[in-house]
């Protein structure tokens, strides 16, 4: 066979019997890799599981207790809320960013330097202790004593309230970046065409440009989303009522506090793998938008035979 | 009482001047093909007949009306951005990137402005899109997504989607330059039969035989100025400047 396929080797040099078999590839560094991790492995969790000041049985009896599944209702909650006020807030600054009016532009810059440098744990702590500057909270005409309502700062501004207030604003600042980005990855000339049909500004932007900068912003939105659940154990540092808050409330009487810990950790993984999994079926979903486009065509071949027959 | 006046249109971006003092009128039913150099500002003219570019002197009208502006005072003031758009409904405008909408499908792309702007049921906005896609050639292809169809087809469906606004008035921004050679006819010829049909037409192409053929008039331009204005024959066959000549010899 060789022989039909190449000319006659004359005077060529070749080595004087090649077998035709391959020999299976032997990754002898991957199985000790494996070796050694899995001892590693097996000797944490045995002095974890051994470990006469860690009491399993506390763990599991906290995993699904009252206030336990209480904070992590709130965690959830306070994630949802807060993702919703802070995409509301990053569509109004995203615009901002991109506005022809230059104090528009500069005051959405403002808002996304500042709240992106402060760190969230300074700011939900400045919220949670807004009381200590300004005691009570009110509408009216700075300066001239008038005021048309006001209310303690503490009894508006409850540590859950000043939680979802924190970690809106400083997520804010970072989804007007995604949604910024996303708005300029639509071509210049869907603007221009969706004007020359006499839509108004807003009427382009939610038929037109929305939709198509949406497919760009899901998979960063969802990273900061994941990012947030986990962002809201810091509101525990003013009692914010989330699971890590609860935990450390337990942890405070029956001084269980890395039992406790890991009874927040597990939740907190379970919740983010959960919000991972839906990530990427979201992803897939819309990333079929593009593919829904070829599905349709091949359904269209399809059916052209047909319909020339006819 | 001519369908656009063009008066003193002057327009600057940044220090450059792009558009010198222009003067222009197109009568109903009239079509005009401007031709010029790239770069001689005549897609930023054509923009500001509609309004997507805005003369820093001068003013246009199409029908009687100003667009984009108001005079009061004596001074001219910007329209507020709704009553603006209103003035764009009539006035169709065709792309040389077709500029569809990729996330629709070509039905879709035909009823999106209609339906954002009321201007009927859905039913009879589906007759008429039905109808258009007909008289574009592209009856059986509604389901389409623009990226599945070629340039030629693209660019018919452009046209469509202008022509659901039922407009007074079509602009032509070059709309066969991104076709491959032998997808211009189809789009041509579509354009060929809205000009029988009586549509006021302004074309920026560098279609020398189209020009030729369906232009009543023949505007030629350069460094953001009008050189010559008359008919294709004349503009063809005797050009009066050495501009038009030497584009001529190179076109
Ligand atoms: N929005 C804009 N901003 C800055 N420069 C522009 C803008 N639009 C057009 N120009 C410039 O104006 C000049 C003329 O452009 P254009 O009207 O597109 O010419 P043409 O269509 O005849 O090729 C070009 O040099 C272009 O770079
Ligand atoms: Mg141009």
């Amino acid at each position: 066979m060789q022989s039909s396929v190449n000319p006659p080797a004359t005077g060529l040099e070749r080595p004087a019997e090649v077998p035709d078999v391959v020999a299976v590839k032997r990754h002898y560094g991957r199985w000790a890799a494996v070796v050694v991790l899995a001892a590693i492995a097996l000797g944490s969790a045995k002095s974890l599981a051994q470990n006469p000041q860690l009491e399993w049985g506390v763990v599991g009896q906290f995993l699904f207790d009252g206030q336990i599944l209480e904070g992590l209702g709130q965690t959830l909650l306070l994630s949802v809320v807060s993702m919703v006020v802070a995409s509301a807030i990053g569509l109004v600054f995203g615009f901002f960013r991109l506005s022809a009016n230059p104090v528009l532009r500069t005051l959405g810059s403002l808002y996304v330097w500042v709240f992106r440098s402060v760190p969230a744990l300074i700011q939900i702590l400045f919220w949670g202790n807004l009381a200590l500057f300004a005691p009570r909270l009110g509408i009216g005409i700075p300066g001239t004593g008038w005021s048309l309502v006001s209310a303690p700062t503490n009894d508006v501004l409850s540590p859950f309230a000043a939680s979802i207030v924190a970690l809106s604003i400083a997520n804010g600042a970072y989804l007007a970046e995604i949604i910024r980005s996303g708005l300029l990855s639509v071509d210049e000339g869907q603007h221009l065409a969706s004007s020359a049909l006499g839509l108004t500004w807003w009427q382009a932007q939610r038929k037109v440009i929305l939709p198509q900068a949406l497919r760009v912003m899901i998979p960063p939105a969802g990273n900061q989303f994941i990012t947030l659940l986990k962002e809201t154990s810091l509101v525990s540092v003013i009692a914010g009522g989330d699971i890590l808050s609860h935990a450390e409330n337990i942890s405070g009487y029956n001084l269980r506090t890395i039992e406790l810990l890991i009874v927040a950790a597990i939740w907190y993984l379970a919740v983010t793998s959960a919000a991972t999994l839906g990530q990427n079926i979201v992803e897939r979903r819309t990333s079929r938008g593009a593919g829904q486009q070829k599905r349709k065509s091949k359904a269209e071949a399809a059916r052209t035979p047909k319909e020339a027959s006819l | 009482m001519s369908s656009v006046d063009i008066v003193n249109v002057h327009k600057s971006f940044g220090d450059n001047e792009i558009l010198k003092g222009i003067d222009l009128q197109v009568r109903q039913g009239e079509v005009v093909c401007l031709l010029g150099p790239s770069g001689s500002g005549k897609s930023t003219l054509l923009r500001c007949v509609n309004g997507l570019v805005m003369p820093d002197k001068g003013h246009v009208s199409v029908g009687g009306n100003l667009i984009g502006r108001k005079v009061h005072n004596g001074k001219l003031h910007d329209l507020s951005g709704k009553e603006a758009s209103t003035q764009r409904e009539r006035i169709g405008m065709v792309f040389q990137q077709f500029n569809l909408f990729p996330h629709l499908d070509v039905r879709d792309n035909l009823m999106l402005g209609p339906r954002a702007l009321k201007l009927g049921g859905k039913a009879e906005l589906e007759d008429k899109a039905r109808h258009l896609l007909g008289k574009v050639g592209l009856a059986n292809r509604a389901a389409a997504y623009p990226s599945q169809l070629s340039g030629g087809q693209q660019q018919r469906v452009a046209i469509a989607r202008a022509l659901m606004m039922e407009p007074d008035l079509m602009l032509f921004d070059e709309p066969t330059s991104a076709l491959d050679p032998e997808l211009v006819g189809e789009v041509l010829d579509t354009m060929r039969s809205l000009a029988q049909d009586g549509m006021t037409m302004i074309v920026v192409t560098h279609e020398m035989a189209f020009a030729r053929q369906v232009a009543d008039r023949v505007v030629f331009m350069a460094d953001g100025r009008i050189v010559e204005d008359t008919t294709p024959h004349l503009f063809f066959d005797s050009p009066e400047t050495e501009r038009a000549r030497a584009f001529l010899r190179l076109a």
